[in-house]
């Protein structure tokens, strides 16, 4: 029998396959086999070592952003690929070709499809999604597909249910028979030590390297400690992943030889063998890793990938996590290098690596569950539908249930923020909400808040970051808005010229106090200062008045302070909005004599609105009785009182709503409401 | 119509050889005018009424539920001021005329869009839920296609050959440039900006009545200037026969919008809605193009030009792509709003802008 391989780009494509083949050429050692993938890809660098055949055909990521150079190009990559692929196919006549994704695997599957349709092959297609989310790939050409196996049940909404099977994710046969002595022994690591596992995925996540790296000093007083560290190969413009962990290291004075409690490895062929030598692990949530932690029985401190597809990782780390088979660590947004960055706190990592090495009673018991987490026997349910296939024995159809949508939250920022507002007044408030729920609607605020994607009105998905952390008063992320607030970093110089000013425009930052510093429940001096700051020097005249508007509203103590900034601000100010801002802010929290004579010179200024606004602070002055009210006797007298602002009174209108509200009232609401109420109803 | 009743009855009956004074431009433009306006103001009580007992009201805001009492409930009437405009040119106009049937088709057309996207609003009971912004642009950029061809193709132009795609800037005297094909999208991007334009421009009551009315009589005296023989030698002004039906339905624009501002004025009980100003829109649209003064509308029309710039401005470049706002609010009336500045007051500054504007356009007409 032949077998056709392809699909790749990352692990959770090419383990699987090579897990299937592996099985296959257990079971049936005559069979051939060949893997279609693209070159400098992960299945170049794996592929090969595990004995299989590897032809390299051209292909793209299909674009993410709109524009007409690239799709121009991916179209030109995919005919080309599509092409050599009907070549490798007509050659080497698979009699099964078995898919697991990715973009890599798009042209022998478009090329199959126009062969099938030639008649030139009849090839049987397995297609495997391993996640809860499928591809865009698997989703393109489920309908070539004779069985599709699936790791997740919700994965077969998308596709045919007739030709689904729920098969599980297939582990690769090492991992299913790891022991710990053996495995040791082979790494050369004492029996008593603590050995924790830190991997990335297959192209190594920058922000555990960074983190864990960090957190070494910390780590290195844990006595009996032993830190297997597995970088990863990543390398890109922006990060090495070998060559920046060595500088770090170096920078933190991490030289010479450690291997004595800490080893660094750039990618590992047996990564079982340190599973299996590991008491904690440290992963990220694809379902691969997951599943192959699990089959080995281990903990887990699980970093879930950010921007995953309908966010499955998380999804997949809080079900572990509710289990008690693994602890979930978030990502979280901060200012660093001058930046929002979505980094690992490396203080939170090291204090749950050392909380959990410290109990191993603990260890144990997630160890257990990990164990226990319910799993199927995925390769052999995936070798008996490939066998049936090519039997062509047709199974019974499946019938499934999905749940209606996940209860996951929506992933357009704006909805999400509905969605969220929504969530907080059926729980009547932040408090009401339950932790685990706040902690992870806490993490979506640090991802958009960290997010650099600026698209669609408004402004982007970092404003919808700020508004969350007001909504959700995460106050630890407040030092992060006030260096939104302060950052001084200009704009490109086009923007410039048209009005702009900062890098974090006007808006956002107008968002930052109004949302994020107003339903913050306390506030101190730092913020105050920032406040403070932003009334005297912003160029964007909703900040200021949203920042004398705070300041009136919150602080009573140190008004001295507040005050002198407030006179000072308006005298220089030429924007009446933020002018009205601060006569109110001196209303409410004015004290001194020159409130009232910086008031009195506004008696009879052109403008109606600042002299409305002098009379009402004046009469707030009078309430809180910081105000004798003989010195203000004459003042009456002296404001002009001529202004063009007024509001219409329509009598009859008046009286038809009293009497709407009357027979209302009367009536309780009863069977048959006013017209005009009946009208307002059917038009929501 | 009466223009053929009278031709008929003229040749047919000798004692009516007075109607010959159908034949001149100037009477059937006052005439027409007179027509509509007391129309209008005859019969618009009524008319009124009857849309608002048909329902054709603004009704988010219902009366259980109202926080504060300034705002009255809006009858949409823009009807009204269609049909007079309608009543006019049908009465008094040459309905076998090019130019007639170019602007009546421009009325009917952006009538029937405004009409459509009152309707929406009406039915959800919000004013947000209109026909959306893309649909609006596709019905628009289909009139001004089919506009745009039928003026620069030679057979069906109503214009005298060669005259069609020159394109005449004001104080000039000779053309600067004919675009031949580039004319058409020239003429869809005028007809759109302006429509918008009236469109954006209709926030207050009585905002956009009095200025489109002085454009309409500025761009009247103009098309009569092209009409006349003599009068566009004297002036140098490109003489096309036929165009002064287009200052006849000028006249009779400007006295519906008279007459229905008998109503509009503030406060109004009723407003143009979508149907008035699109309709005023279109029709303002495409008289510029047909007198040929299509960058006199940016003297003239000054107010739309400021209202729908002030609306770019913040909207697609301020908060699109700066992040930050330019004015407090906009169209620019909603900015001068909530700058403390009451409703009458800024409607009658407008309305003296757009007297001043309307008078420096006149001006050109010797300056050149």
């Amino acid at each position: 029998m032949k077998y056709l391989l392809t699909g790749g780009g990352t692990g959770g494509h090419v383990y699987p396959a090579l897990a299937i083949a592996d099985e296959i050429r257990r079971q049936e050692p005559e069979s051939r086999f060949l893997y279609v993938g693209v070159r400098r890809r992960l299945e170049s660098r794996v592929v090969p070592g595990k004995g299989y055949p590897l032809r390299f055909v051209r292909s793209r990521p299909f674009p993410r952003t709109v524009s007409l150079a690239g799709f121009a190009l991916f179209g030109l990559t995919l005919v080309v690929g599509v092409m050599s692929a009907m070549l490798i196919l007509m050659r080497f006549r698979p009699d099964v070709i078995i898919c697991t994704g990715g973009f890599v695997s798009a042209p022998v599957m478009f090329a199959f499809g126009i062969l099938r349709k030639l008649g030139l092959s009849r090839a049987k297609v397995f297609l495997y999604e391993p996640n809860a989310h499928p591809g865009l790939l698997n989703h393109a050409v489920g309908r070539l597909a004779d069985r599709i196996g699936l790791a997740f049940e919700q994965a077969g909404r998308w596709f045919d249910m007739k030709r689904v099977a729920i098969v599980g994710y297939p582990v690769r046969r090492e991992f299913l028979e790891v022991d710990r002595e053996g495995a040791r022994q082979r790494l050369g690591i004492p029996a008593d030590r603590q050995v924790v596992v830190a991997v990335g995925g297959s192209s190594g996540a920058r922000v555990i390297n960074e983190a864990l790296v960090a957190s070494l000093p910390r780590l290195r007083r844990l006595k009996n400690i032993m830190i297997l560290h597995v970088t990863g190969r990543y390398n890109d413009a922006e990060y090495d992943a070998v060559a920046n962990t060595a500088r770090h290291l170096e920078r933190l004075g991490i030289t010479g030889d450690t291997s004595s409690w800490y080893r660094r490895y750039d990618y590992m062929e047996d990564l079982q063998d340190a599973y299996g030598a590991a008491d904690l692990i440290i992963c990220r949530g694809g379902a691969g890793t997951l599943t192959e932690v699990s089959v080995c029985g281990r903990p887990s401190i699980i970093v879930p990938l950010a921007t995953a597809a309908e966010d499955h990782q998380a999804f997949n780390a809080r079900e572990l996590a509710k289990r008690g088979a693994a602890r979930v660590l978030y990502q979280e947004a901060s200012w660093v290098e001058g930046r929002v960055q979505s980094i690992v706190s490396p203080t939170r990592l090291a204090d749950l690596v050392s909380e959990l090495l410290d109990s191993p009673r603990v260890l144990g018991e997630m160890a257990t569950a990990s164990q226990a987490v319910p799993r199927r026997d995925s390769l052999e349910l995936i070798l008996g539908e490939i066998s049936s296939l090519v039997v062509g024995r047709r199974p019974p159809p499946l019938t499934l249930e999905f749940p209606l949508r996940q209860e996951g939250l929506p992933s357009d920022p704006n909805a999400l923020l509905r969605a969220v507002k929504g969530r907080i007044a059926d729980a009547g408030g932040v408090a009401g909400l339950d932790p685990l729920e706040l902690s992870y609607l806490r993490y979506r605020a640090d991802c958009y808040l960290a997010s650099e994607a600026w698209y669609e009105i408004p402004l982007g998905r970092r404003n919808v970051g700020v508004k969350l952390v007001g909504l959700l008063q995460y106050s630890e992320r407040v030092d992060v808005i006030l260096s939104i607030l302060q950052d001084t970093t200009k704009t490109s110089w086009v923007r410039r010229i048209c009005g702009g000013d900062f890098h974090h425009p006007g808006i956002l930052r107008r968002n930052a106090v109004e949302l994020g510093i107003r339903l913050q429940e306390e506030v101190d001096d730092s913020i105050r200062d920032v406040l403070l700051q932003a009334l005297a020097t912003d160029p964007y005249f909703e900040v200021r008045a949203a920042a004398a508007c705070e300041l009136g509203r919150r602080f009573f103590e140190s008004c001295d302070q507040i005050e002198a900034a407030l006179l000072r601000a308006l005298e220089s100010e030429r924007s009446s909005r933020v002018t009205i801002q601060v006569i109110k802010a001196l209303g409410r929290i004015g004290r001194g004599p020159a409130v009232l004579s910086c008031f009195r010179s506004f008696y009879l200024h052109p403008d109606w609105q600042f002299r409305h606004e002098v009379v009402s602070a004046i009469r707030r002055l009078l309430e809180r009785r910081v105000l004798d009210p003989s010195l203000v006797a004459e003042d009456v007298d002296r404001v002009l009182d001529a202004s063009p602002g007024f509001e219409p009174a329509f009598p009859l209108k008046d009286s038809l709503r009293e009497l709407a509200e009357e027979v209302t009232a009367a009536t309780d609401g009863g069977p048959r409401l006013p017209r005009a109420a009946r009208r307002q109803a059917r038009g929501r | 119509m009466l223009y053929y009743i009278g031709n008929h009855l003229r040749d047919t009956v000798e004692a009516m050889s007075y109607l010959r004074l159908l034949d001149s431009i100037s009477f059937r433009a006052i005439g027409g005018a007179m027509t509509s306006l007391m129309f209008i103001i005859l019969f618009g009580g009524r008319i009124i009424l009857y849309f608002y007992r048909t329902g054709q009201r603004d009704a988010s805001r219902g009366y259980a539920h109202f926080p504060g009492g300034d705002h009255q409930s809006k009858t949409y009437g823009g009807g009204l001021l269609v049909t007079g405009i309608l009543l006019g040119i049908l009465l008094w106009c040459q309905l076998h005329n090019r130019f007639v049937l170019l602007c009546l088709a421009a009325v009917v057309w952006f009538a029937v869009l405004g009409y459509i996207d009152d309707y929406l609003k009406m039915r959800h009971g919000s004013s947000d839920r209109g026909l959306s912004e893309s649909a609006k642009l596709i019905l628009q950029f289909a009139y001004g296609l089919a506009f745009a061809v039928v003026f620069v193709f030679e057979e069906l132009s109503p214009l005298p050959p060669g005259l069609a795609t020159q394109l005449y800037i004001p104080f000039l005297k000779t053309p600067i440039v004919d675009l031949s094909w580039g004319y058409i999208p020239f003429i869809i991007f005028t007809v759109i900006a302006i429509a918008n334009s009236v469109n954006i421009a209709d926030g207050i009551d009585g905002l956009a009545v009095v200025p489109v009315s002085f454009v309409i009589g500025v761009y009247g005296v103009f098309a009569y200037v092209s009409s006349h023989a003599r009068i566009s030698d004297f002036l140098i002004f490109p003489f096309v026969p036929g165009v002064g039906e287009v200052a006849v339905i000028c006249s009779i624009v400007f006295g519906a919008c008279l007459g229905f501002l008998w109503f509009n004025s503030y406060p109004a009980n009723v407003i143009m809605g979508d149907t008035g100003s699109m309709a005023l829109g279109g029709l303002i649209g495409t008289v510029v193009v047909l007198v040929k003064q299509e960058f006199l509308f940016l003297i003239v029309g000054g107010i739309f030009v400021g209202e729908a710039v002030s609306v770019l401005i913040q909207e697609k470049l301020g908060i699109k792509r700066l992040g930050r706002r330019f004015f407090y609010s906009a169209p620019i009336h909603h900015h001068y709003q909530s700058r403390g500045l009451a409703d009458t007051k800024i409607v009658i500054r407008f309305w003296i802008v757009a007297g001043i504007l309307a008078l420096c356009g006149l001006a050109t007409l010797k300056i050149r």
